[in-house]
């Protein structure tokens, strides 16, 4: 073909290649889609341009080569929002084992974790993905310290990475903020590429993000970490910068440009300061209450009802039946009449109530069910059906059932015909008619002993 | 006496297919049709022993599978294989090819204690389903705790990770390599780090814009191997090809040991080539192929037998499908025992009609190419091909279905009135004949190249060496222009940094998921029913301007549309279903540029004189009118000199749709017009460039007026006989002529690559230039319409009533004499001339 050549050959010349390509830029997806990611730069945007490297950077040569951080240092009592960072003292870490379903963290000493967040030039994934800020928080001596790695070029990936994995090893635990979804794995697959052993093999991770949602989810318009820190730890950023826009920052960085990473910095490290502040929070999740500085305590942020729910549900999964029937209650009661989730609460707490054979009052769950405005619906009917069995099996009552069907069967009627996960009408006649025979048979039965017994007197 | 009907059905059900064919052959109705008979005799395979090196304890499993030997070639391809030596196995369907490549990826993971990996690239998914079944059969049979897994499309996100972690064998398609698998190398480093072999499946399939895109995905895949340590060998395996070394280096960038000899036995074969007789002798038009095909399935189809009809679209398979399923009483057969097979059904469908093929309870299927390539289906009696399939290893992979081992088998092909067909039709011992076809692949396509080195910058970075410029330790990229590409992705689109010697991905994207090895489907334009929403068809972005302007009849299986709005910028048409009596025809205008010519032979008047009967014959024809074409170009010997040149070169195409004409459906009465308001579409690329010199040009009557026809209607038969030599399908090249061009002074005729940049159909053209003229001469000569036919130079309405007979005289003249010599390879030219053209 007449396109081989070396990159002298007239027929590849800086011409030829932008007549192709020129016409590329109309058809290629690729050539409008990110570019305004990429590294030329829009000015319009919020925070402070500066030029130049970022400051405070130290630079420090590791067996891999030299890497650039800025270490910050701050005391125990700092406050973050309305919560300091030596709040996690004293936190209980079963909160995390049982919220996480994951026994490896019963023991995670939270002055002995490292808190991970990272800084990448896309939500994308794949090996073209950097990572260019690695912050890495710890608590020593009396304070809290805050490493922030931070690529000054491409090349100094492998030296960061070694040394971001060699502090990440000493640590006891990580935590991290959906880390085990995003973090972990831009980092393990850099290090892979670079040859740089794994530090999370083994090592135990509080992810704050999936027990924080069961905990707190639903109480805000999202579930995101800056959303969590406002209506969990009080805490207002000002003038932050949206981790949106951090690639933009980097590029700009590297092309030489104004760049806003002074606000990247930043905004990592309140990351870095919330996952800490977070930690405490959910640790005292059974307390529910924050020990406070010297005052009784004072009631931990949040919906009361929800947390207790959501630790009933837990204990329930861990098999700690007793206890988790009690959180639930808690939890149902403090929803009051109004909550949304009201009825699929009570429908659950009723059947786990079965399930540990507490009858008398999975009867009296099931019952309110049935009653009210609200019990037109699905879960009504399933109520009545899970009546008509417990009045049949657990409490040896076929006319108490059958009656309990027949309710249904009224009830069903107004429910739309193929409703799903409901009795059909034909289950519910079936079961009615069978329900009929027993009692008729379980009142012969009486009667025939009667006879029997009036017999014997006699 | 003559037999009873029933008894005649019943012996025309029973007989054997030696006894069909000579049915066949001397059945007055068939004799008229069948106009070429073939016979290839039975051969007797050669076998050979397993190498002795091949692991032990897998002969000893396969012989215990009935395995006691291998064929010649397996043994060779076994044995470079297990040396660590690339290899191309070039032979034809069912001749034991899977063992190739099955046995040294075997034997590495038992010599390995299970730790080497083998990936494997299959054209199609169910291609690679098949053979993870066939692998993961092995692997039970050895008894081993290995894992053979499909990873495509359909494997869900669940499942991909243990594949990753587990999987031994990975099979899949280079749109996974491309868009899953290399992008996301570091989840995928336990296969690269000890992969071993990398087994390409039906290369010549990677031909083209997608050949020349898999062969970059391959250049990746190797620079990743090499990051993780590994140094894959290559097993890949082809149909027989005219230059399968000459393919294998472009695609593989190295050179791969060819092996090419089939050494299987085969039965007694026999070809028939069937012509279906003229039903309209004016325009030159034959019966309907598929209505052929039908009639010939009352002779061939039989409870005795298996037969495949191969249509080429899916509409032909299920009308051929529904034909013979309601006549299948006829042939003594159940209408479950005629089934169709194509793209489109559902894996458990095909999966049935394989098992149903395999085991025989299936007695015919009725298939596009989906049956083409290596889908078990063991081997069937009778092939019947409606219409050529395009190429000659298309022909052999469709022909290779038939033939048991030791039983005869029947193959017949069914012209239509297509050039190349009719071609076949009086040159049949050209499909017999060693393969012919050259295969377009540029891999350094400079658009191609410039999208996959986004792709592979994302992946790992790229290092200049400081000496020459070029890449440092790429050598997949030797000889490419990979540098200058590199930077002018940092500087004019951005996407990469260079910092000192090494250009780094530095974007937020993920630039595969945004390049397919297709090329530009990106462009494609989306055809909506305007009142739903709902997507009806897609039109590629060149026959957007003249398919979907407003105002166009779109038509989709029958149904008819008017394209009501056209959405340029935003590629997308927006139609409403319509009752039409007519259909639309766009017209265009093509203006050529010649931006570089690189190439040039040329032939003298007097090495091939047009003889003086000639001449008189053209001045004749033209009602003494001649007018020789004023201004010879300088430098023209005035009495002698030039003949006809032939070029190489990069031109720039301009194509702009002016208007359009309603033509009613069937009277093709012209009912009205339109304007067409589009920006034109542009393209630069790669062409062959034919020039006529004044003097023949005046001499072989072509000139000027009418004659122009002429001229274009020689132009287009050249280029519908194209696939003969240069593998690719009439569509992937475009044509324009001019009776005289601006740039050259002259008749000039362009054939050019319709890819941006092109893919070598230009250079394969010009190579093969001298065989494109004489097949279309012979295509000409042997045609028996009267005046231009769509089986030769085009309809008499197109070419005018002299067409043929000039473009006769012409490819007469240019076909025969000595070829043109080499001239010296012309400056790079910056004439920018215009050359216009109205058709």
């Amino acid at each position: 073909m007449s396109s081989a050549g070396s990159p002298g050959d007239p027929g590849v010349s800086r011409e030829r290649i932008a007549r192709l390509l020129g016409r590329g830029a109309a058809r290629a997806k690729t050539d409008s889609g990110p570019r305004a990611q990429s590294i030329p730069a829009t000015e319009s945007q919020p925070g402070t341009h500066t030029s130049g490297d970022p400051v405070d950077l130290e630079e420090s040569v590791g067996p891999a080569g030299d890497y650039l951080a800025r270490c910050t240092e701050f005391e125990r009592d700092t406050l973050h929002g309305s919560w300091r960072l030596g709040e996690v003292d004293g936190l209980d870490p079963g909160a995390f084992a049982l919220l996480c379903g994951d026994a490896s963290l019963a023991d995670l000493d939270p002055e002995r974790a490292v808190y991970l967040d990272t800084e990448t030039t896309g939500l994308s994934g794949g090996a073209g993905t950097w990572v260019f800020m690695v912050g890495l928080g710890w608590f020593e001596g009396g304070a809290f310290k805050v490493w922030q790695g931070f690529l000054g070029g491409p090349e100094q990936e492998a030296a960061l990475l070694a040394e971001v994995a060699r502090r990440i090893a000493d640590a006891q635990a990580v935590v991290s903020f959906f880390g085990k979804s995003f973090d972990r794995h831009r980092l393990e697959d850099k290090m892979r590429i670079v040859g740089v052993d794994s530090p999370f093999e083994g090592l135990p991770h509080l992810d704050l993000y999936h027990p924080m949602r069961r905990v707190n989810g639903g109480q805000f318009e999202n579930d995101r970490l800056q959303t969590l820190e406002r209506g969990l730890l009080g805490l207002e950023r000002e003038q932050d910068l949206p981790g949106s826009m951090a690639p933009e920052a980097w590029f700009d960085y590297l092309a030489e440009r104004p760049h806003r990473l002074e606000g990247v910095f930043h905004h990592n490290l309140l990351d870095v300061l919330s996952l800490v502040t977070l930690t405490a929070h959910l640790g005292f999740t059974l307390a529910e209450q924050r020990p406070g500085a010297g005052k009784g305590g004072e009631a931990l942020a949040g919906c009361p009802a929800r947390r207790a729910w959501a630790v009933g549900r837990a204990l329930w999964t861990s098999g700690q039946r007793a206890e988790a029937l009690e959180w639930m209650g808690r939890g149902l009661d403090r929803l009051g009449e109004g909550g949304e989730e009201c009825r699929d609460w009570q429908w659950l707490l009723a059947e786990s109530l079965r399930l540990e054979g507490r009858v008398d009052a999975a009867r009296a769950a099931l019952a309110a069910l049935t009653r009210g405005k609200a019990a037109r619906d699905g879960l009504a009917l399933l109520a009545h059906e899970a009546l008509a069995k417990l009045h049949e099996h657990a409490l040896g009552d076929p006319d108490g059932a059958a009656e309990w069907t027949r309710e249904a069967i009224a009830l069903r009627v107004g429910l739309t015909p193929r409703a799903s996960g409901v009795p059909t009408p034909g289950d519910l006649e079936h079961r009615l008619e069978r329900l009929t025979l027993k009692a008729a048979a379980a009142r012969e039965e009486v009667a025939r002993r009667q006879q029997q017994s009036t017999e014997h007197v006699q | 006496m003559h037999p009873s009907p029933a008894a005649q059905r019943q012996s025309r059900l029973n007989r054997e297919l030696p006894d069909l064919i000579a049915h066949l052959r001397s059945d007055p109705h068939w004799r008229a049709r069948l106009v070429h008979w073939h016979g290839v005799e039975p051969r007797v395979g050669k076998s050979a022993p397993f190498p002795a090196r091949l692991n032990p304890y897998l002969q000893e499993v396969l012989r215990s599978q009935g395995l006691d030997s291998l064929y010649a070639h397996q043994a060779r391809a076994i044995e470079a294989a297990l040396d660590g030596r690339d290899v191309l196995i070039s032979t034809p369907t069912a001749s034991g090819k899977t063992l190739c490549y099955t046995a040294p990826v075997l034997h590495s993971l038992l010599e390995s204690n299970g730790s080497a990996r083998a990936l494997f690239l299959f054209p199609t998914k169910a291609l690679s389903q098949d053979q993870t079944v066939g692998l993961t059969a092995l692997v039970e049979a050895l008894d081993q705790p290995w894992h053979a897994f499909t990873y495509d499309g359909d494997t869900p996100p669940s499942v991909r990770r243990s594949l990753r972690d587990r999987g031994h064998m990975i099979l899949t398609n280079p749109h996974m390599l491309h868009q899953g698998i290399l992008p996301n190398h570091a989840k995928w480093s336990e296969l690269f780090r000890d992969l071993k072999y990398v087994v390409v499946d039906e290369v010549h399939t990677l031909t083209g814009v997608f050949g020349s895109s898999v062969a970059n995905v391959l250049r990746r895949l190797l620079r990743i191997a090499r990051h993780y340590g590994a140094e894959p060998t290559f097993i890949a395996s082809s149909a027989t090809l005219k230059n399968p070394g000459a393919h294998a280096r472009r695609l593989f960038g190295r050179e791969l040991e060819v092996i090419d000899e089939d050494a299987s036995p085969s039965g007694a074969r026999t070809f028939g080539v069937l012509n279906p007789p003229i039903v309209n002798p004016v325009a030159g038009l034959r019966a309907n192929a598929l209505e052929e095909a039908r009639d010939l399935a009352r002779e061939v189809c039989a409870p005795n037998r298996q037969v495949i009809f191969f249509c080429g679209r899916r509409t032909a398979v299920e009308v051929l499908t529904r034909y013979l399923k309601e006549g299948a009483s006829r042939m003594g057969l159940d209408p479950d025992q005629v089934r169709g097979y194509r793209g489109g059904y559902l894996p458990d469908m095909r999966r049935e009609i394989e098992s149903g093929l395999k085991d025989g309870k299936v007695k015919v299927v009725v298939s596009t190419n989906a049956l083409e390539l290596g889908i078990d289906i063991g081997a069937l009696d009778v092939a019947v091909l409606v219409g050529y399939p395009g190429s000659q290893a298309s022909f052999w992979q469709r022909a290779g279905r038939v033939g048991r081992r030791g039983k005869p088998s029947l193959v017949i092909q069914i012209a239509r009135s297509e050039p190349v067909d009719q071609f076949l039709v009086h040159h049949p011992d050209w499909l017999f004949a060693a393969p012919k076809e050259e295969l377009a692949i540029d891999p350094d396509n400079l658009v191609i190249l410039s999208e996959q080195l986004k792709c592979a910058a994302f992946e790992l970075p790229f290092h200049e060496d400081p000496e020459t410029g070029a890449l440092k330790e790429e050598p997949e990229y030797h000889g490419a222009p990979a540098a200058p590409i590199l930077d002018y992705l940092c500087e004019e689109s951005h996407f990469l940094h260079r910092r000192g010697a090494t250009w780094y991905w530095m974007a937020d994207a993920y630039p595969a998921q945004d390049v397919s090895l297709n090329g530009g489907e990106a462009d494609n334009v989306l055809v909506l029913d305007m009142d739903t929403g709902d997507a009806i068809g897609e039109v590629d972005r060149e026959s957007s301007i003249t398919q979907v302007h407003e105002g166009a009849i779109y038509q989709v299986q029958g149904v008819t549309w008017r394209i009501e709005r056209f959405d340029h910028t935003n590629r997308r048409a927006y139609a409403r279903k319509v009752d039409s009596d007519y259909f639309t025809d766009a017209e265009t205008n093509t203006e050529v540029r010649v931006l570089r010519l690189e190439a040039h032979s040329q032939r003298e008047r007097d090495e091939h004189p047009v003889p003086a009967e000639v001449v008189a014959a053209g001045a004749a024809g033209t009602s003494g009118s001649v007018q020789a074409l004023p201004g010879s170009p300088a430098g023209e010997a005035p009495s002698n000199g030039e003949d006809y040149s032939v070029w190489r070169g990069e031109v720039h195409v301009t194509t702009l749709a002016t208007q359009y004409k309603k033509v009613r459906f069937y009277s093709r009465e012209n009912v009205g017009a339109g304007e067409i308001h589009l920006p034109p579409e542009e393209l630069t690329t790669e062409a062959f460039v034919l020039t006529l010199s004044e003097s023949t040009a005046a001499d072989l009557g072509l000139a000027g007026g009418d004659r122009g026809a002429a001229w274009r209607g020689m132009g287009n038969l050249l280029r519908r006989v194209a696939p003969l030599y240069v593998r690719c399908s009439p569509s992937d090249l475009g044509i324009s002529t001019q009776v005289r061009s601006p740039h050259f002074q002259r008749p000039t005729l362009y054939l050019y690559d319709r890819v941006q940049g092109g893919v070598g159909l230009g250079e394969l053209v010009f190579r093969e230039h001298r065989s494109l003229l004489l097949a279309a001469r012979q295509v000409l000569v042997r045609c028996d319409c009267a005046q231009g036919c769509p089986a030769c130079v085009g309809p008499l309405a197109e070419v005018g009533p002299l067409g043929k007979e000039t473009a006769a005289r012409l490819l007469e003249h240019l076909a025969t004499g000595p070829g043109p010599h080499e001239c010296e390879a012309p400056e790079e030219t910056s004439a920018m001339v215009g050359e216009t053209e109205a058709p």
